[in-house]
């Protein structure tokens, strides 16, 4: 006998809802600010760390998401590396520190 | 003799452990250089932290890019997060080799090693490296490994 039933769809809600949102989108920001301090620069001062931005936020399958976008062509030399360069993992790492997920499904938006 | 406990480094644990697999040697029988030309007497062992100056393919990147203890008081048990790139001068070659580093970790990391125990392994699925500006191809994983001292050896 089960006395306690997980409420799915009420969950779902509450993670699609206007706090969740908010909630998500102020650790973007943190996990933004995180990604500029830190990571790498080129010798030449502004690099393509500064074109990190926070995206639009929408509702996924699983409930709010938060879009970090990174619009240049470079970017995944940096987060992923290249056989010149390792990982520097720029905005997997800023997001993790600002405790988020990452979601990369899409080319050029993390 | 300090008793400072280190937990373990595990990007010398997964490069000494990839190196002893037998699966991994028949990728460095031969070697290019990084224009694809066909090059002699190449090293065997091309599994590194860091790629040297003198890059021979196929090869083996392992890089620590995250993760946390999950254990803080004591800080005991890790949760390193890796990358593992596979770089050969094909596509075909890349996958198979990135793919059998990460089966390899799937199937037979979890135990115990001279630099760490570990205690479980979550391997990810092959996904496309950097391609754009180089002739050797790459592919790389992601894995978390969950890790601590060896208390026979003194941990790292």
């Amino acid at each position: 006998m089960n006395d306690f039933e997980i409420d799915m769809p009420g969950i779902l809600q509450i993670l699609s809802g206007r706090e969740a949102s908010e909630e998500l989108r102020t650790r973007a920001n943190q996990a933004v600010g995180i990604a500029q301090a830190t990571g790498p620069r080129g010798r030449h001062g502004r690099h393509v760390i500064d074109r990190i931005t926070v995206g639009d936020t929408h509702i996924g399958p699983t409930g709010a998401v938060v879009d970090i976008d990174w619009p240049d062509s470079r970017w995944h030399l940096l987060e992923y590396g290249s056989v010149n360069n390792p990982p520097y993992r720029v905005v997997t790492n800023a997001a993790q520190q600002a405790g988020l997920t990452v979601i990369d499904e899409r080319g050029g938006h993390v | 003799m300090s008793d400072l406990l280190l937990l373990p480094d595990i990007e010398e644990l997964v490069v000494q452990f990839l190196l002893d697999q037998e699966e991994l040697a028949e990728f460095f029988d031969t070697a290019v250089d990084e224009n694809g030309r066909s090059v002699d007497n190449p090293p065997a062992d091309r599994v590194y932290s860091v790629l040297p100056g003198t890059k021979r393919f196929p090869a083996v990147r392992v890089t620590r890019f995250g993760g946390i203890p999950r254990s803080f008081r004591p800080r005991y048990l890790d949760a390193p997060q890796i990358q593992i790139d596979g770089f050969a001068p094909t596509h075909k070659l890349a996958v198979r080799l990135t793919e059998t580093c990460a089966s390899l970790l799937a199937e037979r990391l979890t135990g115990t090693h001279d630099q760490g125990i570990v205690t479980g392994v979550d391997v990810g699925g092959i996904r496309p490296g950097d391609s754009d500006f180089e002739k050797i191809h790459m592919r790389l994983v992601t894995a978390t490994i969950y890790t601590h001292p060896n208390p026979a050896t003194g941990g790292s």
